[in-house]
């Protein structure tokens, strides 16, 4: 593994006439947890769609783990080593809780779509593995109980907690969350926060987009501040929490909205 | 529609289904040769039905057009029964397969489309093909038809009774393959697909491919069914095949119930057999397609298989 | 020479017939992101009515009323009893359009038991054949077509462009849940929508019969003619839509006089799946750069 398990050099994204963002520069250490903070429309989401492949780079790099993969298209990303979640709640509606995650793992299920679909006894074995390999993730999050329940009758709290478990069945080298907190209630965004500072051993780096500065401070080692595009500010978070641009765009904005 | 269905299918609901086939299996013990004919057709629309609801109830990508696969499948098969031998062993291959290529092909570029735009696009192909089938005279003799000449499998010939135990025995591998699609890894795929797009190519899934493969399997049953239609009757003709078979099959699956194989199963056993349950029914039988259509989407989205669902 | 203005004129009169079908399929979808699939119907039923009204009183006024009186309330049965209903209940468009589709054809095997399966016609307008335009003989019908729709596209575009509920209209098409928000009458719209849709496919019936003939059966094809039209020029725009129309019309005279008249079915369906992937949002639309 490289030293940085993402890097991204001077990332820009315009949609027509409109700069969304601007050569956008960060480094995310192996293993670690980065956060990416910002007023609202600050271009974060679209930095995570440019990252994950739904929304590519006008133009700069994307590196992940010494590879670039700016261009490459979502799924091959993903089996890149990068887990997601949404900002608005993306579960599988159709499916069982315990199907959602295990579905997480599904660049592990190596064996052809032909054995799969003759139920051939490698195909089944994998999936086996995933399902109970899902199972063991939603025990993690407390939610074992719930696993063989429609995820459509999950109330909102628990739904991202879902999410979380599905991004990381994968492995993934690094998960990218878009703001998880929305919407949970404070003892919802602790048991959040108590899931990502438990990343760290498990070797999954994290980016974490978020609004909610107590979650973000209490679990990123390092972030970056975009506003406009740009970024105005990098560092761990006491540095950033003092710096007088972020301030100043925080402040602003919320004069103008 | 209704988000409460699960799309798995259920224990009990295989029990039910492995229930009707038996009851199918046994109708010429006691029934005429009309019954007879007309469970044989039974068995032939659940097929349709079956096919449709692998592509539209699991994988959520909208057909206005199966009838146009489903007359692929009738054709292939007499084609192969005037030009090679008129045999099912070869002749369900050939159609199956040939069918299963077209598809694919139509289905890579059309498949980028969504929603509505998707569903038009498919009844265009429908309409193609049945436009093509109807107008190229000397391949396939046009409005007045194609005969086939024996229906034999294997060189073997088949008497109406025989040949309804066939279409019920294939009937009943097409159940177990779907519902042993659905749990597969494809079947993964294609539920996380159905559900959110984006969520399944974060995980890995190559949704397009999917699409693809959802559509070109569901394409090749819908021609199986096809082809033993072609052996029921030795007669085709493509009026069976225009928009109202399309629609005819659309119905199938809403009334059934989306994503359930048991109301697939039910769905199509009853609308293909409609004009000949009821005899007055013939002249109006597309008025009906249409109106129970209308009813089921306004009133019961989910289809019968939703009210059980809802109950239990 | 001759032969090509004469096919051009002939393509012209249909593909402005096209236009208006197309114009209301694009109405609809502008003001509601629904295909309509009855669209082709309202066709039908402005052909028949106007056919049979004409059949027993001989009065050419009274049969264009009646016609256009029964595409709007042919309209607004479709709206009234699967649209609104559906809106209602946020059913996804998907839905819709299989309502809109089922619809058809009740509506369709309705009107072959209530007419029967011949063929209606009317008289032109102006009765006494053709006249001569750059060489070729244009029957006096054709003309009367474009002279019929030029004013009605002008009008069409002083609403949608000068008025303002036009704006309102234009921005339910654009986004529906923030004009909702922004105190916009969306259920008016879509409603007026349809109605307007209903008297153009009338309007578009009763052009056509004199040329064509009327039949029940026919509303299907013209449903997917129109939104084939509709898709190739632009649906989100009703002048692209009707320039649509126009093409599809030139090209299925072009396809039929140098070709083959087999083909032309073949010609036009495959013109979907190709502006479907070239230009999704039509050919007479800017291209316009999208945001995921």
């Amino acid at each position: 593994m490289s030293e940085h398990v993402l890097a991204l050099e001077g990332v820009s994204k315009q949609f027509g006439g409109l700069k969304a963002l601007s050569d956008v520069s960060l480094r995310i250490p192996a293993r670690s947890r980065y956060g990416l903070i910002g007023p609202n429309g600050a271009g974060k989401s679209t930095l995570i769609n440019a990252i994950t492949g739904i929304s590519p780079p006008s133009s700069g790099r994307v590196v992940l783990d010494g590879s670039e993969i700016q261009g490459r298209r979502a799924h091959h990303i993903a089996r890149l080593g990068i887990g997601r979640t949404f900002q608005t709640s993306a579960v599988l509606a159709g499916m069982t809780v315990l199907e959602n995650v295990a579905v997480g793992a599904f660049k592990k299920l190596t064996a052809s779509d032909a054995e799969s679909v003759f139920a051939l006894p490698r195909a089944r074995r994998q999936q086996r593995s995933a399902s109970e390999a899902a199972e063991a993730l939603l025990d993690e999050v407390g939610l074992a109980d719930l696993a063989h329940r429609p995820v459509e009758e999950l109330p909102y709290g628990k739904l991202r907690l879902v999410e979380i478990a599905r991004a990381l069945a994968s492995d993934p080298l690094l998960i990218c969350l878009d703001e998880p907190a929305a919407g949970l209630n404070p003892s919802e965004v602790e048991q959040v926060g108590q899931t990502l500072r438990g990343l760290e051993k498990r070797g999954v780096a994290l980016l974490l987009v978020e609004h909610n500065m107590k979650l973000v401070f209490s679990v990123v080692d390092e972030l970056t501040v975009l506003h406009h595009g740009s970024v105005i500010a990098q560092g761990d978070p006491a540095t950033v929490r003092e710096h007088p641009e972020v301030l100043e765009a925080y402040l602003g904005s919320r004069r103008g909205e | 529609m209704n988000s409460k269905n699960l799309t798995q299918p259920r224990m009990i609901q295989n029990w039910i289904i492995a229930a009707i086939l038996i009851a199918l299996a046994v109708v010429p013990l006691f029934a005429d040769s009309f019954t007879v004919r007309m469970a044989t057709l039974a068995g032939i629309g659940s097929i349709l039905a079956l096919s449709l609801n692998l592509l539209y109830g699991f994988a959520g990508q909208i057909s206005f057009g199966h009838g146009g696969f489903y007359a692929l499948g009738a054709y292939g098969a007499a084609l192969v029964a005037q030009n090679l031998v008129s045999d099912l062993a070869v002749a369900i291959p050939i159609a199956v397969i040939a069918t299963i290529i077209i598809a694919s092909l139509i289905g890579a570029p059309v498949l980028r489309l969504r929603d509505h735009f998707l569903g038009l696009a498919t009844l265009a192909v429908g309409l193609v093909i049945y436009t093509v089938l109807n107008q190229w005279t000397d391949l396939t003799g046009g409005p007045s038809g194609m005969s086939i000449p024996t229906t034999a499998l294997f060189g073997i010939e088949l008497d109406s009774t025989i040949y309804h135990l066939l279409v019920i025995v294939i009937l009943a591998v097409v159940v177990i393959g779907i519902t042993t699609l659905v749990n597969s890894k494809v079947g993964w795929a294609l539920r996380a697909l159905k559900a959110d797009e984006a969520a399944a190519a974060s995980v890995g899934i190559n949704v397009a491919k999917y699409k693809i493969i959802a559509f070109g399997i569901s394409a090749g049953i819908a021609a199986l069914g096809g082809t033993l239609y072609a052996f029921l009757d030795n007669y085709i003709a493509p009026e069976t095949f225009g928009i109202h078979a399309s629609i005819m099959i659309l119905t199938m699956v809403v009334v059934g119930g989306l994503g359930s194989n048991l109301g697939a199963v039910i769905g199509g056993a009853f609308f293909i057999s409609l004009p000949m349950l009821f005899i007055e029914v013939q002249e109006y039988q597309h008025v009906i397609y249409g109106a129970v259509l209308l009813l089921f989407i306004l009133f019961l989205p989910g289809g019968i298989a939703g009210i059980r669902l809802r109950r239990s | 020479m001759e032969t090509f203005i004469q096919l051009t004129l002939v393509g012209l009169t249909t593909g402005t017939i096209y236009g208006i079908v197309a114009l209301g399929f694009s109405i609809i979808y502008a003001s509601s992101s629904i295909l309509n699939f009855a669209q082709g119907d309202f066709v039908m039923v402005g052909g028949m009515t106007g056919a049979l009204i004409y059949g027993t009183t001989q009065n050419y006024l009274l049969a264009a009323l009646g016609a256009l009186v029964a595409g709007v309330a042919i309209a607004g049965v479709v709206y009234f009893a699967a649209v609104k209903p559906l809106l209602a209940r946020r059913a996804s468009a998907i839905v819709i359009v299989m309502a809109t589709l089922a619809l058809a054809i009740v509506i369709e095997a309705v009107a072959q038991h209530l007419f029967g399966p011949s063929i209606r016609h009317l008289p032109p307008i102006v009765s006494g054949g053709s006249v001569q335009i750059l060489g070729a003989a244009v029957g006096i019908q054709n003309l009367m077509v474009l002279a019929i729709t030029i004013p009605l596209v002008v009008v069409l575009w002083l609403y949608l462009y000068r008025t303002r509920s036009g704006l309102d209209v234009r921005a339910v098409g654009v986004d529906r849940g923030a004009a909702e928000l922004l105190g916009v009458r969306t259920r008016r719209i879509t409603m007026g929508g349809f109605l307007v849709s209903g008297l153009l496919g009338a309007l578009a019936g009763f052009l056509l019969t004199p040329i064509l003939g009327a039949t029940p059966t026919m509303g299907l094809s013209y449903s997917v003619t129109g939104f084939i039209a509709a898709v190739v020029g632009g649906i989100a725009n009703p002048f692209a839509a009707l320039a649509g129309g126009v093409v599809v019309g030139l090209l299925e005279v072009y396809v039929s006089g140098y070709i083959s008249s087999s083909f032309t079915e073949v010609a036009v369906f495959l013109m979907l799946p190709i502006a479907l992937l070239l230009r999704p949002d039509g050919f007479f639309v800017p291209k316009v750069a999208r945001k995921r």
